[in-house]
């Protein structure tokens, strides 16, 4: 092999495991599931290792053994190392260092009722992988107590402080994809799902009738997370706005969300102000004209935008030229109908009882 | 011209707490929450409180009130809300009174003052039904005098759950607004969930709102189909003159994709077609986000975005990178640019940046502060400065 192609080989390897280092491929750690089941067959009882667990109250210690406690049957261990570095996963030691702090349990108490049985809660141990000691909530479920706290999400008689744990949401409130978008639905029919984990504020941050501080700003030293007004959202809104029309609308309401913050700007009527781009409408060039313009077709497309600023009493731009006979013409799309009375009913009479 | 925003006093405040009584068990927890946040432009915050008598855990309250600096005259803060709940524990049945935002089924949400009550029949059933006024602000126009409505609700485990909804908004002593809805979240496996929702107006017979979503995933996979379709006109009360425009729907189609490549490497990439009246667009998004370490504390991303909807066209990319410098301290920077087919009289380019370091000084303690730059289409330059001080006291040693 010439030298030329060794250099290559080389810069490939060095390629290869500089790629396989930033993207996190990693040799296979040595850690690997404790042998629960070995151990049982061989008869030992759970207890004799996590000594003390039968009577293992809701703080304290986790009963967790060490090197120390395998030694006494193991007299000749394999290797120098303590046994806790292979034999056992940190993941698995972690997991019930998290549960000791966020739930409320006792073994003492749920050890008699389960018959002296580990592994109808622990079930995994007798499994190879054993990703997970801690049950599942489903495994709490089986008893009748536990599905009527379920029910009536009463989450405290086990955990400590829920929101506090920032715990991921299991599989079936994944909040993941475009959660943005669907928030709504799920919490519109499992309210009381959702507010196992957030308060009534979290919802009012955003819908709220005056939203000036979005909650993302609190986080503005965490890019990563993702939300609707994200990064330069202020200026780039009205293109947003364009983009998904009656959007905006469906969280901001249609009263002044919009004339609020344009006023404030002066942009939208009166005087422009130093800065501010040297356009005090926000309408394009065209928007009115004798013959219509661009503004009949906009207000289609998104009333809601219209209403925010032309609502109420700034309706009466509108009937200037729309009201019956008016200049305007007839600002009815095709087809219109209405079961309203043209003549009493609001808004027809604005045009119509003239 | 440059324009370097600071307001007068600077100072805004926003305390986000959440402070809850200790029980008179000695292992429960004290828990207090805190956030202080200030910027330089347009200050702005919100208060934050939840009050919960943990010996009678039936009874909490929370309020919800935004503060800031604005021209607007009078225009200091606001409360959001302010309630009272009573809780069945047994039941899950709970009654709220004050001012609140009401959010049922499929119809749209609310912001009310008055009640709202849920009761839980049998069976997975659940009743809800609320009534209130509109919540204005300084006693400015509204567009409806009053409001009632409800769902009637059931599920089946976790598996489905299915609803019926109505509102309706009175004006002047008659309806301004009927709209009923009907709502649907399906998970028949772990792995694949599907949620739906439609309203119609019952005044003006059609529908208002409608979105669907079919949505599985494995450990590293998901994938997303999902449709939406509004009518804008229809989501104004019927008192308003630009309901009876006849507006043009906007539809909808599209589907979302994120795959774990690597340990740490993911990628997330998103795409939709729209048709608004004749016009057909579509936008579309990619993001790669790579992980400097194995917990994801540090990361790097990159996002693409096209859009090209009506009138709305533009492109944008922005950058993310956020690193661990040590347990206590942290570095993020983003920075956006976009670029809109037709600028017009505004500039051909956006760019938004901003540079944020935190640092944890203990537990309890943690303190933030930022540089927010950016030009384009709404000014030609501005610069704020942001800060941030939290506390946080989640619990006593058990």
């Amino acid at each position: 092999m010439t030298a030329t192609r060794w250099l290559a080989f080389l810069f490939l390897s060095s390629m290869l495991a500089a790629c396989a280092g930033v993207l996190g491929i990693k040799p296979r750690d040595p850690q690997h599931a404790f042998e629960h089941r070995a151990h049982s067959v061989a008869g030992v009882a759970c207890v004799e290792c996590h000594t003390g667990m039968s009577k293992a109250g809701d703080t304290g210690p986790l009963h967790l053994p060490d090197a120390t406690k395998c030694v006494t049957c193991h007299a000749q261990p394999h290797d120098a190392r303590d046994c806790t570095g292979c034999h056992g996963t940190a993941h698995n030691r972690q997991e019930a260092e998290l549960a000791r702090e966020h739930l409320r349990f006792t073994h003492e108490k749920h050890l008699p009722s389960a018959g002296g049985q580990c592994i109808g809660c622990h079930g995994a141990a007798g499994k190879i992988d054993q990703a997970s000691m801690r049950p599942k909530m489903a495994e709490c479920f089986a008893c009748h107590q536990h599905k009527d706290q379920w029910q009536a999400r009463d989450c405290e008689g086990c955990h400590v402080d829920l929101p506090s744990e920032h715990v991921t949401p299991s599989s079936h409130i994944v909040h993941e994809g475009d959660f943005v978008r669907e928030h709504g639905v799920r919490a519109a029919s499992a309210r009381q799902l959702c507010a196992t984990c957030h308060a009534e504020s979290q919802c009012a941050s955003c819908h709220g009738l005056t939203t000036a501080a979005l909650p993302w700003k609190l986080d503005f030293d965490k890019p990563s997370l993702s939300g609707l007004h994200r990064a330069g959202f202020l200026q780039r809104h009205a293109d947003e706005a364009r983009a998904a029309p009656g959007l905006c609308t469906t969280c901001h309401g249609e009263g002044k969300f919009c004339v609020d913050c344009h006023a404030s700007k002066h942009v939208g009527g009166g005087a422009g102000q130093r800065g501010v781009l040297p356009f005090a409408s926000p309408h394009p060039p065209n928007w009115v004209l004798a013959r219509g313009g661009e503004h009949g077709r906009q207000a289609r497309l998104d009333p809601g935008s219209c209403a925010s600023c032309h609502g109420g009493k700034g309706e009466a731009l509108c009937v200037g030229c729309h009201s019956v006979g008016g200049p305007g013409g007839n600002p009815h799309g095709r087809g219109f109908v209405s079961v309203l009375d043209k003549r009493r009913d609001a808004p027809c009479r604005e045009c119509h009882a003239r | 011209m440059s324009k370097i925003t600071a307001a007068a006093g600077g100072a805004l405040l926003a305390f986000g707490g959440s402070v809850t009584a200790p029980r008179v068990a000695l292992a429960d927890p004290l828990r207090l929450r805190g956030d202080a946040y200030a910027q330089t432009s347009s200050p702005v915050g919100l208060v934050v409180l939840h009050g919960e008598d943990r010996s009678s855990p039936g009874v909490d309250a929370e309020t919800v009130t935004w503060l800031g600096v604005s021209d607007t005259p009078g225009a200091m803060g606001d409360v959001l809300t302010l309630s009272v709940r009573l809780r069945d524990l047994t039941t899950g049945s709970e009654l709220r009174a004050g001012r609140m935002l009401v959010s049922m089924g499929a119809v749209r949400p609310l912001h009310i003052d008055g009640a709202r009550g849920l009761v839980r029949l049998f069976g997975g059933t659940t009743l809800e039904t609320f009534g209130g006024f509109p919540v204005t602000r300084r006693f400015e126009y509204d567009t409806f005098d009053w409001a009632t409505g409800g769902r009637i609700g059931q599920s089946i485990g976790d598996v489905l759950s299915v609803g019926a909804s109505y509102l309706q908004r009175r004006s002047d002593g008659r309806p301004a607004d009927e709209e009923a809805g009907a709502d649907v979240m399906l998970t028949p496996k772990p792995w694949l969930s599907a949620v739906g929702r439609a309203a119609y107006d019952l005044d003006s017979r059609g529908l208002t709102d409608v979105l669907a979503s079919v949505g599985a995933h494995d450990k590293d996979v998901r994938g997303e189909l999902f449709t939406t379709y509004r009518s804008p006109g229809r989501m104004l009360p019927s008192t308003s003159l630009f309901s009876v425009l006849g507006d043009f729907s906007s539809t909808n189609i599209g589907a979302t994709g994120r795959w774990r490549a690597f340990p740490r490497l993911e990628l997330v990439a998103t795409g939709s077609a729209q048709v608004q009246a004749s016009d057909v667009g579509g936008q579309g998004l990619g993001r790669a986000t790579l992980a400097l370490d194995d917990e994801w504390a540090s990361t790097l991303g990159l996002e693409g975005r096209r859009v090209e909807v009506g009138s709305a066209r533009w492109s944008g990319a922005r950058g993310v990178a956020g690193a661990a410098v040590s347990a206590r301290v942290r570095v993020s920077s983003e920075l956006e640019l976009v670029v809109p087919d037709h600028p017009g009289a505004r500039p051909s380019v956006w760019p938004w940046v901003l540079g944020a370091v935190s640092y944890r000084i203990n537990r309890a303690w943690d303190v933030a502060a930022g540089v927010e730059a950016s030009s384009g289409a709404e000014q030609r330059s501005t610069l704020a400065g942001l800060a941030r001080l939290s506390f946080a006291f989640d619990r006593l040693e058990r």
